[in-house]
């Protein structure tokens, strides 16, 4: 039955406009370069771009210096709060862990980890999952088939399949541009080399990566929590599909439940702790400062007398929704869609 | 055997009775569903169709409740919903085909029927061109056709001969007769003459409620006597009979008017004949609606 899904899908506009949208971002992603480690270019008090006309290895050389020199200075540091101290063992940790100090070529990596989870990309990626995913149920109602699909045969095996795409098509969609980036990156920046050297290489915010993971690492880690993220948006917009009678009504449901984690951080009279958890764990930030969230760490939240690292409570809360929004879906289809 | 009892059926909206404590047992054959708008025919059928919970009663199939039955019972059914609609840019073969797998059939099973329904219900010269652009009653044949690809033992139809031409309600009514023998067949309809050769039993429902049920001959002859024909030359009374009776028919000829009168009384008029009633007698009478009486 998923083959008709398919099927149905590239019958309809969206389909198309779908496609549109997905070979544009791929394109788009020609363009999208960060600041390479071999580059020095800033904006200085007034706002003039300043570029460092040194020879590249000098520059990635200083770049990867400066890092070591802060995680050394961080395993270094005596403060006796919770995060302090948390912060010292993981710096001592990573610096047993560098085998080497010399600048390698990180090129490609460096380019792919920002290609792989631009907020554009990302932001482009969820309005196909939510044009998508808010019309696999609304259309067959729109087009009256859905009493002729509850009244066949293999209605279960017809909204499993729907269920089913909605957790298969986010993963291949984000891997097809995933290897699209790693082949437009090789042509680029040259071949993927040094994976196996240390994450700290490739990112901005080196101090506080919780653990001394590999560049191969980071990248798993990050390219599996942008799942987890496109699957949770296209469970709900399924499950919005479901519940509600119109398209534009569960495209807005779907938008208004990645919004909403965000509106709760802006509600500044709400318990400073819950606050804490939702500034992290919100799709919009999650979304847009993906960076921050992969593998850091930002310190504790004490909740119901407990101490949870945040950015561990991130992740739970990711997995968790996903779990609700399968349940929920599974839920209407054995009782709501009958009612 | 293909028994499919219906035990005090109540669908509740609000406060509400859509269906109201309906008990009815179907064997094989053809009934007509007879009741005007908002009588609850629909709700009746969509719970036959497991597509909603009847609020309280239950329906059995061949001894077996239905809901227990789950798949094993969607797989003999057949439906054709009263809004029945297509994809867009499906062909008529493709739409078919994809029922066909939603019904679980295999790919030459399916193959082989699809010629066959298309066939039957007239549309195999078009049956690569898209469903969405077909006109109603051509669409309604391809949902009629859709409704039998898996040779369904209960075939529930909503309102099939809407939108239909004559010619192509009455092969309709050929098709239906010819495969009644070994289905249940469920047919709702405002049409007398599309149930009135057909149908085995006629239910009639009202504000929810069955009103009764029964062949040919038992409703006409609870009819007898109450069907009346007043021939009269006086326009006024004319206006006045028709304010004050149910009239099926009224036929204008070059000096009187004849009009046909349902009524529980002898109306006091001069010239009043008891008739023998007829099928679409009982329909106005029960009901008193006009359109009673389309083609
Ligand atoms: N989903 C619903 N919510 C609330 N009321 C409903 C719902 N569906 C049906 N009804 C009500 O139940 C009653 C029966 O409706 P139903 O559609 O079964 O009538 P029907 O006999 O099929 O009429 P028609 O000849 O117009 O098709 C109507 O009064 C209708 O308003
Ligand atoms: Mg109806």
């Amino acid at each position: 039955m998923i083959l008709w899904e398919v099927k149905k899908l590239f019958k309809s506009k969206i389909g198309w406009i779908c496609l549109g949208l997905f070979i544009f971002i791929c394109g788009v992603m020609f363009f999208l370069k960060p600041i390479l480690e071999t580059e020095n270019i800033y904006r200085n008090e007034k706002y003039e771009l300043i570029k460092d006309d040194r020879s590249k290895e000098i520059i990635a050389q200083e770049k990867l210096d400066q890092k070591i020199h802060q995680i050394k200075e961080m395993a270094s540091y005596s403060g006796n709060d919770d995060f302090s101290k948390t912060l010292k063992t993981i710096s001592q940790k990573k610096l047993k862990a560098i085998e080497n100090t010399k600048y390698e070529d990180v090129s490609f990596f460096k380019v792919l980890n920002h290609r792989i989870s631009h907020p554009f990309i990302n932001s482009v990626m969820i309005i196909i999952l939510v044009l998508i995913f808010s019309n696999i149920y609304t259309d067959e109602r729109i087009s009256g088939m859905n009493d002729i699909i509850l009244s066949s045969k293999n209605k279960f095996k017809v909204l499993y399949s729907k269920l089913g795409m909605a957790i298969f098509l986010p993963i291949i969609l984000y891997m097809i541009y995933v290897s699209i980036a790693f082949i437009i990156t090789i042509f680029q920046y040259g071949p993927p080399i040094h994976g196996q050297l240390e994450a700290l290489r490739i990112i901005d915010f080196a101090g506080l990566l919780k653990e001394p993971y590999t560049i191969y690492e980071y990248l798993v880690l990050k390219i599996s929590v942008m799942m987890v993220l496109l699957i949770t948006v296209s469970v709900f917009s399924s499950l919005f599909s479901f519940v509600t009678k119109t398209s534009l009504a569960a495209i807005s449901a779907s938008a208004l439940f990645i919004g909403f984690g965000k509106v709760i951080t802006l509600m500044r009279f709400l318990p400073h702790s819950f606050l804490t958890i939702m500034s992290t764990s919100n799709y919009i930030d999650i979304m847009f400062h993906m960076e921050q969230f992969i593998g850091m760490y930002l310190g504790h939240v004490h909740i119901l007398g407990i101490n949870v690292d945040r950015i561990q409570m991130c992740n739970i809360f990711l997995l968790c929704m996903l779990g609700i929004g399968i349940a929920g879906c599974i839920f209407t289809f054995k009782k709501f869609l009958t009612k | 055997m293909n028994i499919l009892e219906i035990k005090n059926l109540t669908k509740t909206y609000g406060n509400k009775n859509a269906n109201d404590n309906i008990t009815v047992t179907l064997e094989n054959g053809l009934y007509g569903l007879l009741g005007p708008n908002g009588a609850g025919k629909t709700t009746f059928m969509k719970q036959i169709t497991t597509l909603i919970e009847p609020s309280k009663g239950e329906i059995i199939y061949n001894g077996k409740n239905i809901k227990e039955l789950n798949e094993e019972y969607r797989a003999v059914l057949g439906y054709l919903p009263q809004e029945f609609g297509v994809y867009k840019n499906f062909s008529a073969q493709q739409f078919l085909q994809y029922v066909a797998a939603l019904k679980g059939m295999n790919k030459k099973q399916a193959k082989n029927k699809i010629k066959e329904l298309l066939e039957l219900v007239g549309l195999y010269e078009v049956r690569n061109k898209a469903v969405d652009k077909f006109s109603g009653g051509m669409k309604r044949r391809v949902g009629i056709a859709q409704a039998l690809l898996n040779d369904p033992k209960i075939l529930v139809l909503d309102e099939p001969t809407a939108g239909l031409d004559p010619q192509e309600r009455a092969r309709f009514r050929n098709l239906l007769s010819q495969i009644s023998k070994d289905k249940i067949i469920i047919l709702s309809t405002h049409i007398i003459s599309d149930i009135e050769s057909i149908a085995k039993e006629t239910i009639m429902i009202k504000d929810g409620a069955m009103l009764m049920k029964g062949n040919h001959k038992e409703i006409l002859s609870g009819m007898e006597g109450k069907v009346y024909c007043i021939k009269t030359s006086n326009e006024n009374e004319v206006m006045e009979i028709q304010n004050s009776y149910k009239v099926v028919n009224i036929q204008r000829s070059i000096d009187h008017v004849e009009l046909r009168v349902v009524s529980d009384k002898m109306p006091r008029y001069e010239n009043v004949e008891i008739i023998e009633p007829k099928f679409e007698d009982v329909y106005m009478f029960y009901f008193d609606l006009e359109n009673t009486r389309e083609v």
